[in-house]
């Protein structure tokens, strides 16, 4: 088994842009960036959060990284494997190693198929085993999840399972080809909160007993703040905050960051919180290299926030933000 | 000013008689918060539509009084309700943003409101939609835009600016930030809380989210398979916890201050209630259960000083009854 | 590569499944389908008028099954071919003829039973056809996109817009007379646009859904997504369009025959109408005229009360509660 510091996943320059309608008639088309420029590595056996807020380009990511969608730039490695514009039955074997759990239990699975027929699938189209070894695994993935015994569970269709039993029935079809790496968009938000809490020490567990990697989704910064060793803020397609879990809780370097974990509620009414200034400017889709995207919305920006967007910048040992006034905070 | 007396209610469906609602009481004053949090299928909901008297065909209140100012709201009929829906007690549902006619502009829809329950002039409603629009934080000049041109959190405070317009004396708002963003939904939160202790407001305030129900109500009540199982100041909800659920509940909420904790999930499922159990609704899942809690419902009892818990083993625990 | 699942036959695995029957394949659907359609008919129940629908089919069906019977009875009773030695002309019901004769002796109530058989042939498979091409247009229309989608579409929205009836009677003037059979490949040909445009459409929605991304996301490969997981969460759709296309299927069957573009080999209603306007005896033998008239208009109705009260089974959102 590789050692525990070996970087899984190698994210680098990634940038994605879709293209509105292209009108016939004219030669301009429009642009939506929901992804940016986006840098960072994942280790093995790491769990690493991308938080941010709908619309943000947190989900986008988590789509390319499992190839739902291919970047329009950039380059992701994982294994060593370039896997941005793969095919074939290189694309194919790189499904065996990357599986992905959503963020709604109740669509995630076929409303026609038995909880059987939606976790032996993804055995049947990659080929794995023999008849007989496809039941073992789905058997021995259902009761790894902690659905027991399995053989009651087997042959029940969805809307006969809570919501909570639907993503559990999730997770065993994402790790019943064995991937290495796990992407988790928003895994619990549709959960209540007693069940979120099963799935999430599940999740956990499971890193530890099975050796996964995962990438969380979420924009919730608590269960965030639960599940990650390492997390990345993103705000409208651009990494802005990135490093250890508890630095960047506890001593967040970018005014988006501060604004964001100001505003979190906490279970606890003896907590007062502080809460930061946060200007509600339009922010208008405009080029991203033409100074800094949170400038709309800062309430701290100087003129250099206009000029010169800003690169990613170590304020503490694996800690990074960028924002060009991170080192005077 | 509003008193709930054992509001039961169910919903007759195709399989039966869903027995949603069990005995739910609690009061609030002028100026007073309570936080009705739970998940879903505890009945909190229910329990805000009965009190606008807003339920669907299929409900059927089994018993239980719903005093509003002294009356009984669920005697009166459908005109006196309409008097006093909007007026006197309005409301903010989840994800009412969407509600919003697409064709009329915010401003015209607000008018609609204000004048369907005052004889104002229109002139004198458009004043009345800037003070409100200042008030919850929007651009008085926006009134004449239309839904579309408005973002997720500007809708909603129009919503609740909407439901303010002619200053009732209850709010009732059910997870009214759900669909919004965590900035957004701070700035909301501050909103209503400021509204309130300016305006002298009663509020109930429904979430499943029980951090944001800390931080903005004075009381909260808990509720857990359509009946309250604890009800206190929320500080002492918090601090003195009684009821096994309660701790359950608040042990499985992960938050960013203080140390990382083990988040305790509950184990098993709701009962189904079409059939509820006979004792303790909680037992299956309760991790301090025994057996007298399987036989017996639990009266609810209040136990201190405003803290009102539904337990045998907290009753017994304190000697029962009355506060100390 | 990890090797969790896989190292060891857990003794837990060969106790728990040693009683149980694996239901998969057949045996698991077999139970679902049935489970399904119970579930299915208690909704259709509830609607009266898709009952009295299905009555009405019964009886069509009923009276398509019994068309075999009379010629055996008699030679006479042949529609096409048997002719009364008795009766040289249309004379009304008598207790040979349960509903008279026709202009050249031939009894009416046979026709009319051969008829429902045509009917339901025609109707069935030509709406069959339809359905078949529709759904399958639109479900590799929808899924694949880009290019063959425009194509596809292009086409459908070429045919939809061509004015059925006339093209049918053009082909039928140039090729000459058109067999039941060249008319039902036709009607299907024509009439697949409509249902590809629908089926496309859901589609298109469908493949959005986290189970069918979740499968990709497996390695799927785009046949097997079209098929076992849009194909059938899309049928009940055609299904449904299937009924109405029934109903159309007859009437051009009807239309053709009544205007004398039909097959003249074929006894049906339509053949029967046109037989008794050609010879001029509309006004006077009412006997002939009624009995084929009517039952096209109620087997058209039955069909769509049967289509209506099944969209309340495909939607649930038009029940009532």
């Amino acid at each position: 088994m590789s050692g525990r510091d070996e970087i899984l996943v190698d994210v680098m320059s990634l940038t994605k842009i879709y293209t509105l309608k292209r009108n016939i008639f004219s030669r301009s088309a429009q642009f939506v960036t929901a992804l940016y420029d986006a840098n960072f590595q994942i280790s093995n056996g790491e769990v690493f959060g991308l938080v941010g807020e709908s619309g943000s380009g947190k989900t986008t990511c988590g789509r390319i990284l499992s190839r739902l969608e291919e970047p329009t730039g950039g380059q992701i490695f994982i294994e060593g494997v370039d896997i941005s514009h793969l095919k074939g039955k290189e694309l194919r074997a790189f499904r065996k190693n990357v599986q992905m759990i959503f963020q709604d239990p109740y669509e995630s699975l076929n409303p026609r198929m038995t909880v059987y027929d939606t976790v032996v699938e993804p055995l049947e189209v990659q080929a794995i085993g023999d008849y007989e070894e496809r039941e073992y695994r789905v058997w021995k993935a259902l009761k790894t999840v902690e659905l027991y015994p399995p053989g009651d569970y087997l042959f029940r269709f969805p809307h006969e399972l809570s919501g909570g039993q639907r993503q559990r029935v999730a997770i065993a079809r994402a790790l019943v080809v064995e991937p290495d790496f796990v992407i988790a968009d928003e895994p619990v938000s549709m959960l209540d909160a007693s069940i979120r809490a099963g799935i999430l020490n599940l999740l956990l567990d499971l890193r530890g007993r099975l050796g996964l990697t995962y990438l969380f989704i979420t924009h919730d910064v608590a269960v965030a703040r639960y599940m990650c060793d390492r997390i990345g803020v993103i705000f409208k397609g651009k990494l802005v905050e990135l490093g250890k879990t508890e630095q960047v809780i506890h001593n967040p370097r970018h005014p988006y960051t501060r604004a964001l974990l100001s505003a979190v509620p906490v279970p606890d009414p003896r907590v007062k919180r502080e809460r930061f200034r946060f200007e509600e400017r339009e922010i208008p889709d405009r080029a991203f290299d033409r100074g800094c995207i949170f400038l709309p919305r800062c309430a701290a920006s100087g003129r250099i926030c206009r000029r010169e967007s800003p690169e990613m910048i170590e304020v503490e040992e694996d800690h990074y933000a960028a924002c060009h006034l991170s080192t005077d905070m | 000013m509003l008193e709930i007396r054992n509001l039961t209610l169910h919903y007759g469906t195709t399989k039966g008689m869903v027995q949603a609602v069990d005995k739910v009481s609690l009061s609030l004053d002028r100026g007073e918060s309570v936080g009705l949090v739970g998940e879903s299928g505890c009945g909190k909901t229910s329990v805000a539509m009965a009190i606008m008297k807003l339920m669907p065909p299929n409900a059927v209140i089994m018993g239980g009084k719903i005093l509003f100012k002294g009356e009984n709201i669920l005697l009166k009929d459908d005109e006196e309700i309409r008097g006093i829906r909007w007026k006197e007690i309005s409301m903010v549902f989840q994800a009412a943003m969407n509600a919003l006619n697409p064709v009329i502009s915010v401003g015209d829809q607000i008018i609609e409101a204000i004048q369907a329950h005052n004889e104002v002039s229109e002139s004198e409603a458009w004043e009345k939609v800037k003070e409100l629009y200042t008030l919850v934080g929007l651009d008085p000049g926006r009134g004449k835009s239309y839904p579309h041109e408005y973002s997720g959190g500007m809708k909603q405070r129009a919503i609740i600016a909407m439901s303010l317009a002619c200053s009732p004396d209850l709010i009732i708002a059910d997870e009214p930030t759900t669909a919004l963003d965590v900035i957004m939904q701070d700035q909301i939160i501050q909103e209503i809380v400021a509204l309130q202790d300016r305006s002298d407001m009663a509020m109930i305030y429904i979430s499943h989210d029980i951090s944001v129900i800390a931080e903005t109500c004075g009381k909260t009540g808990v509720m857990y398979a359509g009946k309250i199982v604890e009800y206190a100041d929320t500080d002492s909800l918090f601090y003195d916890t009684l009821h096994p659920y309660t701790k359950a509940l608040l042990s499985s909420y992960p938050s960013i201050k203080g140390e990382v904790k083990r988040l305790n999930p509950i184990p098993g499922e709701p009962p189904n209630l079409l059939n509820p159990p006979v004792g303790c609704r909680f037992y299956p899942r309760c991790p301090e259960r025994e057996g007298i809690c399987n036989s017996q419902e639990p009266e609810y009892l209040e136990v201190r000083d405003g803290h009102f818990v539904a337990c045998h083993l907290v009753k017994r625990a304190k000697g029962g009854g009355r506060a100390r | 590569m990890k090797e969790y699942l896989t190292r060891e036959r857990d003794k837990d695995w060969l106790e728990d499944m040693a009683g149980r029957e694996f239901k998969t394949g057949l045996g698991g659907k077999w139970d679902r389908w049935v489970k399904g359609f119970l579930g299915h008919w208690e909704i259709f129940r509830k609607n009266k008028l898709g009952l009295f629908g299905l009555a009405l089919f019964i009886v069509f069906a009923a009276m398509a099954l019994l068309s075999y019977i009379p010629p055996l009875i008699d030679p006479m009773y042949e529609p096409m071919t048997g002719v009364d030695p008795d009766i040289l002309w249309t004379q009304g019901p008598t207790k040979a003829h349960w509903l008279g004769t026709d202009f050249i002796g031939r009894d009416i109530l046979s026709q009319l039973l051969v008829g429902a058989r045509i009917a339901f042939l025609v109707g069935i498979t030509a709406a069959f056809m339809a359905v078949a091409i529709g759904t399958s247009m639109g479900l590799i229309s929808g899924y694949l996109g880009k290019r063959v989608d425009m194509i596809l579409m292009r086409v459908a929205d070429i045919i939809m817009v061509m004015p059925g009836l006339l093209v049918i009677l053009i082909l039928s003037a140039v090729i000459g007379k058109l067999s039941v059979w060249n008319l039902v490949i036709i009607i299907g040909l024509l009439r697949w646009a409509s249902v590809a445009r629908v089926i496309r459409s859901q589609t298109l929605s469908l493949r959005e859904r986290p189970y069918v991304q979740a499968a990709i996301i497996s390695g799927a490969s785009k046949g097997r997504i079209i098929f076992r997981h849009i194909g059938p969460n899309v049928l009940p759709l055609s299904f449904l369009y299937m009924t109405f296309g029934v109903t159309t299927a007859i009437l051009v069957e009807a239309a053709l025959a009544f205007l004398g573009f039909g097959d003249p080999g074929t006894v049906s209603w339509g053949m029967m109408l046109q037989w008794v306007w050609k010879t001029g005896n509309m006004f006077r033998a009412p006997y002939w005229l009624l009995p084929p008239g009517i039952c096209i208009s109620l087997i058209t109705l039955s069909f769509y009360l049967i289509g209506r009260a099944l969209d309340e089974v495909v939607n649930p959102r038009l029940r009532q509660r």
